[in-house]
């Protein structure tokens, strides 16, 4: 067990094996996050005054014309349109940020639970170098206005197909280690990788297909975006985020998971709900009510996946709450499951026909994705890479400080951002 | 389960004695001392496990609420699973299609109970088998002989007239829509009963672009008293004299 | 709530003009959370040029445990 040399020893090949990819999968992600957030604060900033980069531009030219070509000021103006900047913030964190940081801790969780290193790592970090070699051309791409104005699917088809491949190349290695797995109880945190690494071809594959290359007609166009916008958060990011989660919580406090029954039945119950949800972003729409009023049935129905999850949780935490005090994993992990529940809570309340009057079109919707992918799944990656990386390196943190910097800004940031647009969010609607 | 303190000297000593192979890929730069670089590998806990906690009753109760609520709404705004629904409100066509007996029949069985709608079609089976062959299908009529009905005030103004001269046919010269015609129409008081001159008067009232309201068969059968002291066809001047002459408009 | 129909007179514009201060709340909490991820990726990249703590005496902890048994990251 965990003084056990033979073990310990286990785990130092597992982590030795996943180091390169891994590493490099947190490295870009980081790079695509800090880029990501600057993009999602310059159209932040363009909504309330729209002027911002043009009156730049005076002394920007200035700046610039001394060792930059004609043409550069205009250039980046047309670039940081509000139209270009806003998808650019969503796909780089979405797709730089939230899709690699998960296909990272998915590698090495998958790795520690299967017990068995990964196999060609040098293949999976080639993966995640085409990966970003994609995200590079897809984000510029979409400053240059080359946007396919389909939210979620800004990227033109040969940068998803780019993405693809090398989503292929990584999970298969995933998927390959689950199959040459050690003998013994496969944990919920393997299921959730194991669905989460399948459900994101059929629905990346399915929506690029019925979107892209031989598109569906007219409103049913909307129903496949939409089916592929909330399950890329439902079905990918979401049990990316609970298998961490789950993994996480226990390991850091060093006891089981309250229940195996509670971790079973809120798998399937997501599973089975989960993919209906999409046809709530299209209430009032011109589809039939049959299919709106069984997507916000299945909205309302994710609250039972979400209290079981979320008492599973608790109870595991339960007489361990002071471990939130120092360990800088657990906080993370644990600020991002409540904030789990808590959006699913409010997604599911979003979905009523009441309610979505309001806030439908408003900046409410907005605060909900932030609360989702920011709160919830960021945070949780969060508290992943502070456990990961000293394994992978070695090396402890440098400074306690600067953790409680990103906490500390990272909560206040995340918990007024989403406060002030669901307010501000009812009282346009 | 275990959580008693890791002894770091032990499991460190082990490594210090084996010089192991699979070390060999771990490589964790310039230092050289096993016991520091594995000391994030040895703290650890235990991998985690899954304890047996049975589902609390409370739970399964709040489960079971849930449920119940979801199968009420889509019990309440169900559609149909009609894909020609669109207004999960439409209570009334969501009954009759399921009365009907399935998705396909959601229209039709809320037609039938449209008395204009029925009236509309009995009206054209009416028109083609008896009036077409003058009027024309398109209601057009002929020049000089019949009048036509598209957009004539015979048709849409009085409806007392209209009635008074379908019963009883008309002869000699009119003017319509300022043309003159000059033909014979005959009664058919005997051959139409009042449902079916009803759902012709309907039908010509509403036809072609023609905006007149329903006529019932209530009014015909009125009608029938009203107009029974008249013998044989009206002309021109009698009829104009039914509620007053022509409006031009 | 200024799109209820009861509430005819607004017009679009005038929404717009309400939701400004609120967005501009949300610049100021995305600063807040830039500058988090900021010293976040710095932190990263000092890791990754090695200057993480190699001298063995346990994980970097935000407080104290109250045991060492407890100590992890």
């Amino acid at each position: 067990m965990p003084g056990d040399a033979a073990d310990a020893l286990e785990r130092a090949q597992v982590d030795a094996s996943c180091r390169v990819p891994v590493m490099l999968f947190f490295a870009s992600a980081v790079f695509w996050l800090v880029v990501g957030t600057l993009f999602g604060l310059i159209a932040s900033y363009k909504l309330h005054n729209p002027l911002f980069i043009i009156e730049l531009s005076p002394w920007l030219s200035s700046l610039l014309e001394k060792f930059s070509p004609a043409g550069t000021v205009e250039l980046i103006n047309a670039s940081l349109t509000f139209g270009r900047i806003r998808p650019a913030h969503l796909n780089a964190v979405a797709y730089g940020w939230a899709a690699p940081v998960g296909l990272g801790v998915a590698v090495w969780l998958m790795a520690r639970l299967c017990r068995v290193p990964l196999r060609f790592p040098l293949l999976v970090s080639a993966a995640g170098v085409l990966w970003n070699i994609g995200m590079f051309v897809g984000i510029g791409v979409l400053l240059s206005g080359g946007s396919t104005s389909i939210e979620w699917l800004e990227f033109p088809p040969f940068v998803s197909f780019i993405l693809f491949l090398s989503f292929a190349l990584i999970s298969i290695w995933a998927v390959d280690m689950f199959v040459h797995r050690k003998p013994g109880h496969v944990y919920v945190s393997q299921w959730y990788i194991m669905a989460a690494l399948f459900w994101f071809p059929w629905l990346y594959g399915t929506a690029n297909m019925l979107i892209q290359l031989i598109p569906a007609q007219g409103s049913v166009q909307a129903i496949v975006n939409w089916w592929y916008g909330h399950n890329a958060l439902g079905l990918w990011f979401t049990p990316l985020g609970l298998a961490a989660a789950y993994y996480m919580i226990p390991k850091v406090i060093g006891r089981p998971v309250y229940s195996y029954y509670l971790s079973a039945f809120g798998f399937w119950a997501l599973a089975l709900f989960y993919s209906w949800n999409g046809g709530h972003h299209l209430i009032g729409g011109p589809l039939p009510a049959w299919l709106i009023t069984s997507s916000i049935v299945a909205s309302v129905m994710m609250v039972i996946p979400v209290v079981v999850t979320a008492i599973n949780h608790h109870m595991t935490m339960k007489g361990n709450f002071q471990v939130l005090r120092y360990s800088p994993t657990l906080r993370f992990v644990v600020f991002g499951a409540m904030s789990y529940t808590l959006a699913s809570l409010q997604g599911s309340s979003m979905a009523f026909r009441d309610l979505n009057t309001v806030t439908h079109f408003t900046h409410y919707t907005i605060g909900h994705s932030h609360l989702g992918l920011y709160a919830f799944y960021t945070m949780i990656m969060f508290g992943c890479i502070y456990y990961i990386v000293p394994r992978l390196l070695g090396r402890e943190w440098v400074s306690a400080r600067l953790i409680k910097i990103h906490f500390w800004t990272c909560a206040y940031g995340i918990v007024a951002m989403v406060l002030i647009l669901s307010v501000g969010g009812v009282i346009q609607g | 389960m275990s959580s008693e303190p890791n002894p770091p000297s032990d499991a460190a000593n082990e490594f210090q004695e084996q010089e192991n192979p699979a070390l060999r890929g771990i490589d964790y730069s310039e230092s050289t001392n096993v016991n520091q670089i594995h000391e994030s590998i040895l703290r650890e806990k235990v991998d985690p496990q899954e304890g047996e906690e049975p589902i609390s009753l409370v739970l399964i109760g709040i489960i079971g609420v849930t449920l119940l609520f979801g199968g009420i709404y889509l019990g309440r705004y169900w559609g149909a699973f009609d894909g020609m629904i669109y207004d999960e409100r439409a209570r009334s066509v969501v009954a009759g299609a399921a009365t009907g007996g399935g998705a396909g029949a959601a229209g039709a069985p809320a037609a039938a109970e449209d008395p204009v709608a029925v009236a509309l079609k009995l009206g054209k089976r009416v028109y083609t088998a008896n009036c077409a062959s003058c009027h024309q299908g398109s209601g057009q009529g002929a020049a000089g002989q019949y009048p036509p009905l598209v957009a004539s005030d015979y048709v849409l103004q009085s409806e007392r007239r209209l009635i008074a001269l379908l019963l009883h046919g008309a002869e000699g010269p009119m003017t319509v829509k300022g043309n003159v015609y000059n033909g014979a129409m005959p009664a058919w008081e005997k051959q139409l009963n009042d449902k079916q001159m009803a759902a012709v008067a309907t039908y010509i009232r509403q036809e072609w672009g023609n905006n007149g309201g329903p006529i019932t068969p209530e009014q015909v059968a009125a009608a029938r008293v009203e107009f029974a002291s008249q013998t044989k066809a009206y002309n021109e001047a009698q009829l104009l004299a039914i509620d007053g002459p022509i409006v031009v408009k | 709530m200024l799109q209820h129909p009861e509430n005819p007179t607004n017009t679009f514009s005038n929404i717009v003009e309400a939701t400004k201060p609120w967005l501009r709340g949300r610049t100021i909490s995305g600063v807040l959370i830039l500058v988090g991820h900021l010293a976040f990726a710095y932190h990263f990249v000092l890791m990754l040029l090695k200057f993480g703590r190699a001298d063995g005496v346990g994980p970097t902890l935000l407080a104290k445990p109250e045991s060492a048994a407890e100590a992890s990251s």
